[in-house]
């Protein structure tokens, strides 16, 4: 990763607020009627003084639940909001005040939005893109065909996008997106909806202009087999924090601590095995069905070894299985004990 | 915006053009729909004013303009051309609060062109021209049947308030939809104006009291919409006040440009995305 150099993207502090009418129920009509008037309205802080920074030619993944400030952090960067306090920058300038020199030299992709003309032919709308950005003729040509012919829709190129799967209509939105040779790419939830073909089709194509012609990305999706697959980088962001900065194996390592463990076994040779098991320390979450034990147990508490000399004591052991996590349950685990903790404040009060 | 970026938009018309109407020969129903109610409206149109002037055979205004059946029927067809054209060229600023409310303009914020720009050459409505269309044929009936007299240049100057005229106009409604980044929905506003243009843009103005007339010149200008571009085509006013006319409309462009361009960046900076 390219350090040394200027950041292409840059999050300095940044909180951005916003304000949501609240609607909550009064009793009695006179209420009621002062609570149309004068509307309560719940400061929301999407992004909590937050800082990080992006190197040319990375791809940063930006994972966090529904709500946690993924959206309007692209939306900062991409000059659509501007920061509450802080300071966001994009090519060294604020992409806000310079949106239309900024929005030529990136491409942004929203899987729940479109960019196309919805009742004309794709290339219809390609071509008003080619004048849009300045693009020359032949390399707008050029980069056309070698796209089509990678992602496959060379034959879509005429249709409609109301006339096209949500998948072919998503490699269009893609193509859309890059024609102009972007420098850095903002995808929001590039995969959402599509079937395994056509995920796998968008992922290998965008690790491609990641890695040929060094493309930053900035990838924001749910899907972990995006995650694992194209980006070294993750940033884990919560309710306008982030929670996580670094490469995607350093996170692995810090959460590792965790391992699934499944035990066959035949029958049990003591009484009362299974509350022995349960009260071991570390082992967290026990679960018995038809002569099979599995649990997650915390290394740092409990070596697994430790766990499988105790079972072969109070169990007959017919085979074991020992699992690392894979990403997405560290992340299932790290914003799970985040909802959990919630619960208990919310409950607690 | 840059003047390189200013021309960069304007050489992107012709394709925004091109892309309306595709739009309108993939649907092409909706365009006979359009057919069928400018049909209607006109009949009904002409019905009430043939009523009138069953009436009274001519109107006399409060200044020096006098309305005959031909001229009223030429305004029948200015009107129809005016609104068409107005269909087919600002069909997106009815939809501005709907965006800022509901669809979101971040697909319009993240090109390199202006939004209001976009969102108006995005909604350029082809079928509006059928009206054009059909105002125009109304035009030449008029024209031919009452024996009425239009130069060529007054003509031009007719065509040049009438674009300016309703610029000023819709960048007044334009501004008004812009509030919905403060107030949300806001179809009330949409409503005056639909009020106000078939109130007021389809009569012979100078007819009114001279109060209604300054109302409708310099605070809702509907009044160059249709009446001021008929009486300059039809030379019913002097040189000096066409270019009076002109002027005012000319103004009133750059005064609501200026106050849109405002309003909008004050309302981006209050802009919460639809859906996180």
């Amino acid at each position: 990763m390219p350090r040394n150099q200027e950041p292409i993207a840059e999050i300095k502090n940044v909180v951005r607020v916003y304000k949501k009418p609240l609607h909550r129920p009064r009793k009695g009509a006179a209420r009621r009627f002062v609570g149309f008037l004068k509307r309560e309205k719940q400061t929301i802080r999407a992004l909590d003084d937050v800082s990080f920074d992006i190197h040319s030619g990375e791809c940063v993944a930006l994972l966090g639940p529904n709500g946690a400030g993924k959206s309007t952090t692209v939306k900062l960067l991409s000059g659509i909001l501007h920061p509450t306090s802080g300071q966001v920058r994009l090519f060294g300038v604020d992409p806000y005040h310079n949106r239309i020199a900024c929005a030529m030299r990136y491409g942004v992709v929203f899987g729940q939005r479109t960019l196309l003309w919805t009742h004309v032919p794709v290339l219809e709308s390609l071509k008003l893109y080619q004048k849009m950005y300045d693009i020359p003729k032949p390399v707008f040509n050029e980069r056309l065909k070698e796209f089509a012919g990678i992602l496959d829709i060379e034959q879509h190129l005429h249709s409609a996008p109301r006339r096209l799967s949500l998948g072919e209509r998503m490699r269009c939105e893609i193509i859309a997106a890059l024609l102009h040779q972007p420098e850095v790419i903002f995808l929001d939830e590039p995969t959402v909806g599509l079937d395994v073909v056509a995920k796998k089709r968008i992922r290998d194509f965008i690790r491609r202009v990641n890695r040929e012609e060094n493309v930053t990305v900035l990838l924001c999706s749910h899907s972990m087999r995006d995650v694992e697959e194209l980006s070294d980088r993750i940033i884990l962001i919560s309710r306008g924090n982030i929670r996580f900065d670094g490469p995607k194996r350093q996170l692995k390592r810090q959460w590792n601590n965790e391992r699934k463990v499944k035990i066959l076994y035949k029958r049990a040779t003591t009484k009362g095995w299974r509350r022995q098991l349960q009260d071991l320390p570390g082992v967290i979450n026990l679960e018995v069905n038809n002569g099979q034990i599995a649990c997650r147990i915390n290394q740092a508490q409990i070596p697994v070894s430790v766990l499988l000399q105790t079972a072969m004591t109070l169990l007959e052991v017919d085979d074991i299985e020992v699992t690392e996590p894979n990403l997405e349950d560290i992340i299932r685990e790290i914003f799970g004990d985040e909802n959990r903790s919630l619960n208990q404040t919310t409950e607690a009060h | 915006m840059s003047y390189k970026d200013i021309i960069r938009q304007l050489r992107l018309l012709p394709d925004y053009i091109r892309i309306s109407f595709l739009q309108i020969a993939e649907n092409k129903i909706q365009l006979f729909g359009a057919f069928f109610t400018t049909s209607i409206n006109l009949a009904l149109y002409i019905l009430f004013w043939g009523v009138i002037t069953y009436q009274i055979p001519v109107l006399t205004g409060f200044g020096w303009v006098t309305w005959g059946r031909g001229e009223l029927t030429f305004l029948i067809g200015m009107t129809e051309v005016a609104w068409g054209f107005g269909a087919f060229a600002w069909m997106g600023i009815w939809q501005i609060h709907w965006y800022i409310t509901e669809i979101g303009i971040e697909t319009f914020q993240i090109r390199p062109a202006g939004s209001i720009y976009q969102i108006l050459a995005t909604s350029l409505w082809a079928g509006g021209l059928i009206q054009v269309v059909v105002g125009g044929i109304m035009l030449s009936y008029s024209v031919l049947t009452f024996g009425l007299v239009a130069t060529p240049f007054s003509i031009i100057l007719g065509v040049l308030a009438l674009l300016i005229g309703q610029a000023a106009l819709y960048l007044l409604w334009s501004c008004l939809c812009c509030l919905a980044f403060w107030m949300g929905k806001n179809e009330g506003i949409l409503a005056i104006s639909d009020a106000l243009e078939y109130n007021f843009a389809r009569m012979p103005i100078d007819v009114m009291p001279i109060g209604v007339q300054y109302f409708l010149l310099f605070v809702f200008p509907v009044i160059f919409i249709s009446t001021v571009p008929t009486m300059i085509i039809l030379n019913l006013i002097p040189l000096s006040f066409t270019m009076f006319y002109i002027g005012i409309a000319s103004l009133l462009v750059i005064i609501w440009l200026i106050v849109l361009r405002i309003i909008w960046n004050r309302g981006l900076k209050n802009y919460q995305p639809v859906g996180g």
